[in-house]
C-alpha cells in the first residue's frame, strides 16, 4: 500500500517539477538555487532528476543557459526563452483544467469517511 | 580527497555521454556536490569531509539511474569516435579468439594450411562484420552494452 502510493507521489512530482522550474526561471538561477526555491515552496526534489531535466528543457529550447565562471566555482545560469513563456501559458492551462476536473471527480466519491480519512 | 569521490561518481554518470555533454554535466554536477556538501556540513556544524559527499551523492540516485535521465545528445564525431571504438573492440575479439581455434586446430590436425586458415577467418571476419552492422541498424540499443 505504502510503496503503490510513494510510486504514484514521485511520477506526480517529477510531472509537476517540469512545471515548477518553468514557473521559477523569469530570473537567472543556477541548479542548486532551483533545488533551494523548490524545496522553500513545498515541493521536494530528488536532487539528480533536477540537471536532466534542465538538460531536456535546453534541448527543447524551453530555457537558455550560461556559465559563469567568476565565482568560487563555475556555474551554469538558466533562464527561460520566449518560447518557454509561450508553453508555460499552455501547460499551466493544462494543469489548472486538470485539477478541476479532480476536483469534480472528487465531488462524485460516494465514501466520503474514506475520503476524509485519507486526508 | 573527497574529490575522488566526486569524479568516480559523476565519471560513471557521464561515460557514454558526447564529449560536449560529458564536459558540461562533470563540471555542473561537480559544482552541484560542492555546493550541497557545503550546505550540509554548515548545517551539522562539521567540515567537509567524505561521508558529507558520501551522503549528498546518495541523495543524488546512483549513477546508472541519472545517467539514464539525461537525453542523448551525441555529435557526428561522437558517434564516429563509438563506431571506431566498437569496431577496434570488435576486431580484438575476433583476433583472440581466431588465434586459439587455430591453435587448437593445428595441434589436432598437425598440417593445416596457414593460407586457407587466414582465407576463411578472412571471411568469416567480414561476415560477422556484416552481421554487427545489421544488428546495429535494427537494434541499435545493444551496441551501448
Amino acid at each position: 500500500m505504502k510503496q503503490v502510493f510513494e510510486k504514484f507521489e514521485i511520477e506526480m512530482r517529477r510531472g509537476v517539477m517540469q512545471l515548477a522550474v518553468i514557473c521559477l526561471l523569469d530570473n537567472e538561477k543556477y541548479g542548486y538555487e532551483i533545488i533551494k526555491n523548490l524545496n522553500e515552496s513545498g515541493l521536494k526534489v530528488e536532487e539528480g532528476t533536477l540537471y536532466p531535466l534542465l538538460r531536456r528543457l535546453e534541448g527543447d529550447e524551453l530555457l537558455t543557459s550560461r556559465w559563469e565562471t567568476g565565482g568560487p566555482r563555475p556555474r551554469k545560469y538558466y533562464v527561460i526563452t520566449d518560447l518557454g513563456i509561450e508553453i508555460r501559458m499552455s501547460w499551466l492551462n493544462t494543469f489548472k483544467t486538470l485539477i478541476d476536473t479532480v476536483k469534480q471527480l472528487e465531488s462524485n466519491i460516494q465514501d466520503k469517511g474514506a475520503l476524509n480519512n485519507a486526508q | 580527497m573527497h574529490n575522488d569521490l566526486i569524479n568516480k561518481y559523476v565519471k560513471k554518470v557521464t561515460k557514454n555521454m558526447g564529449s560536449k555533454q560529458r564536459e558540461e554535466v562533470t563540471r555542473e554536477l561537480n559544482a552541484h556536490i560542492l555546493d550541497s556538501a557545503d550546505a550540509l556540513a554548515e548545517e551539522k556544524n562539521v567540515p567537509v569531509d567524505d561521508n558529507i559527499i558520501r551522503e549528498i551523492i546518495l541523495r543524488m540516485g546512483t549513477a546508472d539511474e541519472l545517467a539514464a535521465m539525461y537525453p542523448e545528445e551525441k555529435a557526428n564525431s561522437d558517434n564516429i569516435k563509438d563506431g571506431l571504438r566498437y569496431l577496434a573492440k570488435f576486431t580484438l575479439y575476433f583476433i583472440v579468439v581466431a588465434s586459439v581455434i587455430g591453435i587448437v586446430l593445428q595441434l589436432v590436425f598437425q598440417n593445416i594450411s596457414i593460407n586457407v586458415f587466414l582465407l576463411v577467418c578472412g571471411v568469416v571476419y567480414l561476415v560477422s562484420l556484416v552481421l554487427q552492422v545489421i544488428r546495429a541498424k535494427l537494434f541499435p540499443r545493444l551496441l551501448d552494452r
